[in-house]
């Protein structure tokens, strides 16, 4: 039973990294912490079972299709809502994210649809036995598309030149621009990566756990745990914190209750930030000038 | 003077309501060096920011290289070569040296700049030592070289330097300003802030006076040097 408790810990886990990473993105070339970004989830999911179930498109264009549409909805998002607010108003732009999360939640459920949907495996097949582990195909590709993704990514901010940028921007922002980076242009790269990365988050998920216009604001609360967890702004501790966070779960849920998941995992999250603020892999913010 | 690289006609900018830099007007030629000198709070970030277009209310009118820099974003300015080396240093402090330098040529986008940022490194010894530290970890001297090294890389037309010698040892700023000078021989205009003003009129043509965001006082820097009244004005004493 343990070992099977920790594959459903993996598997979960795996899906909040994806999700946290997301924020950790945008929160650390932007600055704003998206709470729409649970609703790019949701999209993600919510359009792979529409496609697949309603139009009865295959899963191989069914599933680039979903992410495509959650990347332009991210880009939207930011080029219409974000992109001429002043900067520094933290406030302001934390109330638009969320008013942006409830509008994408209305458009889901006017133009989708209420119905839970419940949208096929990415490959259908018997499970994976390992000894006498079971493990889904589903869990396969989700855990498979954490590491190509994560890895897509480190790549893509330590080899090529608008990665750079956008760490710079990260970084120092003044200094950033006195590269010639456009700050602009990092904001909107970010938006671009964490509707792609949501996007595959939720059509992964939506097998396994169905796909429902009602699920953005959850599934962006245990992103976000696993984020703050990990250390907001660090990519390692997205996929540390959301790994924890699943494990956590799936061990409460499996040994305790699968009432008191949702309550351990909070505490942990509390208990983080009253000792560790920073998360675990974050490092304190300096305070010398 | 020959073609002016920078004319800046009553230029004014502003935080909010108020005003750092007020009704400022000169011209700097090509292959010049100006420097600005004046006390805590005169404006001269404020000048330099405004001409970088990092502070961005203004009014006047900033031409560079012939165009009106206006509708010049910050990062369309640096694309041109007009590069701002803050106060301050402001180092990428958990990149490497080399990746610091790396991306003093983001605007210039060429594919390979390995060589490149071998002579960038070439020109301070100490940082070529340090090439994998973080920039965090160097000391303030080293930060500013690698200040310089990343504004070098850019290629840059009009190279805006913000106080170079503050904070840093007197041996490390006699390795700065020997890099100064040598730009300086190699024709590139620089505009030169410095509130140590017998180091600013040390290396530099001319000289702006500025205190309370007005200039105050143009003349050339080795007359300011001699002239005691003036110095009287530019020392404080
Ligand atoms: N970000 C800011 N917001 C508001 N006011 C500012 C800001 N930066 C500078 N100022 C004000 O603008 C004026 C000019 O400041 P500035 O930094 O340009 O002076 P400075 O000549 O560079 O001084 P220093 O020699 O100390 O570097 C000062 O009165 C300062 O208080
Ligand atoms: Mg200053």
């Amino acid at each position: 039973m343990f070992q099977q408790v920790v594959i459903s810990g993996i598997t979960v886990g795996a899906i909040y990294a994806l999700i946290a990473i997301g924020f950790t993105i945008v929160f650390s070339t932007v600055r704003v912490v998206n709470f729409a970004h649970g609703e790019f989830v949701m999209v993600g999911g919510l359009l792979y079972a529409w496609l697949t179930i309603v139009q009865q498109i295959p899963l191989a264009l069914a599933i680039p299709l979903a992410i495509a549409a959650c990347v332009v909805v991210a880009w939207l998002s930011y080029e219409l809502c974000l992109a001429g607010m002043n900067k520094d108003n933290h406030i302001a732009q934390v109330m638009v994210t969320l008013g942006l999360g409830v509008t994408i939640k209305g458009l889901a459920q006017v133009f989708i649809g209420k119905d839970t949907q419940f949208p096929p495996s990415f490959s259908s097949g018997s499970p994976l036995m390992l000894g006498s582990m079971s493990i889904s195909q589903q869990s396969i590709w989700i855990v498979g598309s954490l590491a190509v993704l994560l890895g897509l990514l480190w790549a893509v901010m330590q080899k090529t030149r608008i990665g750079k940028g956008m760490r710079a921007v990260a970084i120092n922002h003044y200094a950033a621009v006195l590269m010639g980076i456009s700050p602009k242009r990092a904001a909107i790269i970010a938006f671009v990566f964490a509707g792609l990365i949501g996007g595959a988050a939720g059509a992964l998920l939506s097998p396994v756990a169905s796909a429902h216009y009602d699920n953005g604001m959850f599934l962006g609360i245990k992103g976000f745990a696993a984020a703050i967890l990990g250390g907001l702004g660090h990519p390692i501790g997205a996929l540390v914190g959301g790994l924890i966070l699943g494990l956590v779960e799936s061990l409460t849920a499996g040994y305790l209750s699968s009432a008191y998941k949702d309550a351990v995992s909070l505490v942990l999250l509390l208990a983080i930030l009253l000792f560790r603020p920073q998360g675990l892999l974050g490092r304190a913010l300096p305070n010398k000038l | 003077m020959t073609e002016a690289v920078l004319s800046v006609d009553k230029l004014s900018a502003f935080y909010g309501k108020l005003c750092a830099v007020r009704d400022a007007s000169f011209e700097i030629g090509k292959g010049e060096t100006v420097c600005v000198i004046g006390p805590n709070g005169a404006g001269k970030t404020s000048l330099l920011k405004a001409l970088s277009g990092t502070l961005s209310k203004t009014t006047g009118v900033v031409r560079y290289r012939g165009q009106v820099a206006a509708g010049l974003s910050p990062e369309a300015r640096v694309r041109r070569g007009l590069i701002h080396v803050p106060e301050g240093r402001q180092v990428f402090a958990s990149m490497t040296v080399e990746e610091n330098i790396e991306l003093g040529a983001y605007a210039r986008r060429v594919g390979n700049l390995s060589g490149e940022i071998e002579s960038a490194l070439r020109l301070f010894p100490r940082l070529m030592e340090r090439r994998k530290q973080l920039a965090g970890t160097l000391s303030g001297g080293e930060q500013q070289m690698l200040a310089m090294a990343r504004a070098v890389i850019g290629h840059p037309q009009l190279l805006m330097l913000d106080e170079p010698s503050m904070g840093v040892a007197p041996i490390m700023v006699a390795e700065i300003y020997k890099q100064v000078q040598a730009l300086r021989e190699q024709g590139v205009t620089i505009l030169l802030v410095e509130q140590n003003a017998r180091i600013a009129l040390g290396n530099s043509d001319r000289a702006l006076v500025i205190a309370s965001g007005e200039i105050r006082h143009q003349a050339r820097s080795s007359e300011l040097l001699k002239d005691g009244a003036v110095a009287g004005l530019v020392f404080g004493h």
